[in-house]
């Protein structure tokens, strides 16, 4: 069965400015603040785009169009992906589901 | 009416009697009594602009204590007690009014959850503040006390107050502790400024406070809003340089620099994000008070 990645669908409040990619959130459940870069920004994004989950191969290839960047090896990101939504889950910020 | 009005006679009876003396310092009231005689002249001379108070709910009861008989001749200590307990260890006799002023802070930093407290200084003019986070040793009190006397008001040295509701600044005009060389540094820059006497070999090193302008005091009660972000800091022989800082990288900087940040949790986020949105933020780099000044003066 596919592993989908879910954002958790928590109230997180967030702060983010123009002209600045960077962010910070906070989790009331942990009442904790996370400061998130670009990258990981954007994969929460994602993740909130897709209510139904995304699997790391459709993240991946999300992500590698929203960069835009030759340089950096699909191999690399994979790693770095999955490292993060490890993360993520953690922090109680994404969901692991396995669907049918 | 303010402590100067009273005659030493009448401070010292103040002092003395179980009514104590009932100051009103920004939004707190607090009430003090002392049997150290030679705190008398320093109020007189550092906190003779501060309001008497006859608020009979006061935040905080301090007591400066001084040596039991037999420790008059033996290393003589003082003492401060809050609302009756003994929450720190005694001082040096010659450190008391480094003790009553670490101990109002003590009072502040713990009892005030229902204010966001940011570790920063603040100024303003008009209704638009300055505030300067920063760690201790940035230069922060230093920058502060150079902006106060080149027509700035004086809202904050230590604790930056925001009120949850609107996120206002509240004025808490204390004395502003001076260490070491910066003493100096600042008779240099500011002749007028008025110092109390140098404490020597204190546990933050030689330091003598600056008396808070009246003016100031006076305008306890006026708000301010965060207008300008500023992290200052001091490196002997740097040259001046001003730098933009990202919202983000701000926010961060404002939320690790509070006191209470985690108390106040989601709240607190809030009011952060707040702040950030509505001030223009900079890192400040220094080492001559008046070039500090001077580049203030010209982004402001």
């Amino acid at each position: 069965m596919p592993i989908h990645w879910r954002s958790s669908h928590i109230a997180v409040l967030t702060a983010k400015w123009e002209a600045d990619d960077e962010r910070v959130i906070y989790h009331p459940a942990s009442n904790e603040t996370h400061y998130l870069n670009p990258l990981g920004a954007l994969v929460l994004d994602t993740l909130a785009a897709a209510p139904a989950g995304i699997t790391l191969d459709d993240l991946l290839q999300t992500i590698a169009s929203a960069l835009a960047d030759d340089t950096i090896a699909p191999a690399d990101l994979r790693q770095y992906l999955t490292g993060l939504l490890a993360r993520f889950a953690e922090l109680g910020l994404a969901t692991a589901v396995a669907t049918a | 009416m303010i402590l100067a009005n009273l005659t030493t006679a009448d401070l010292t009876e103040r002092l003395t009697s179980r009514a104590g003396l009932a100051l009103g310092i920004g939004p707190f009231h607090l009430r003090l009594t002392s049997d150290v005689a030679a705190i008398t002249p320093l109020l007189q001379q550092l906190y003779r602009h501060y309001p008497l108070t006859d608020q009979v709910i006061r935040d905080f009861h301090l007591h400066l204590s001084g040596s039991a008989l037999h420790r008059r001749w033996l290393r003589p200590q003082v003492q401060l007690l809050v609302d009756g307990r003994a929450p720190f260890e005694p001082l040096p006799a010659a450190h008391h009014l480094p003790a009553l002023e670490w101990g109002m802070n003590w009072c502040i930093a713990l009892r005030c959850n229902h204010l966001l407290m940011l570790h920063a200084a603040v100024v303003a003019r008009g209704e638009h503040a300055i505030v300067l986070p920063a760690w201790p040793g940035h230069g922060k009190s230093t920058l502060c006390a150079a902006l106060i006397h080149s027509g700035w008001r004086l809202l904050s040295d230590e604790f930056g107050l925001v009120r949850p509701a609107d996120g206002a600044l509240l004025p808490l005009p204390r004395l502003i502790p001076i260490k070491n060389a910066a003493v100096t540094a600042l008779q240099t820059f500011a002749p007028s400024a008025e110092f109390g006497p140098t404490f020597y070999a204190t546990r933050k090193g030689d330091l003598a406070h600056l008396c808070p302008p009246g003016e100031s005091i006076a305008q306890s009660d006026q708000i301010a809003r965060p207008r300008w972000l500023i992290f200052p800091r001091w490196q002997a022989g740097a040259a001046l340089n001003l730098q933009p800082v990202s919202p983000t990288q701000a926010f961060l900087r404002v939320a690790t620099n509070a006191f209470n940040y985690e108390t106040l949790g989601g709240s607190a986020f809030t009011l952060v994000t707040e702040m950030v949105r509505s001030c223009n933020c900079y890192s400040l780099t220094y080492s001559a008070l008046p070039a500090a000044v001077a580049a203030l003066e010209t982004l402001t």
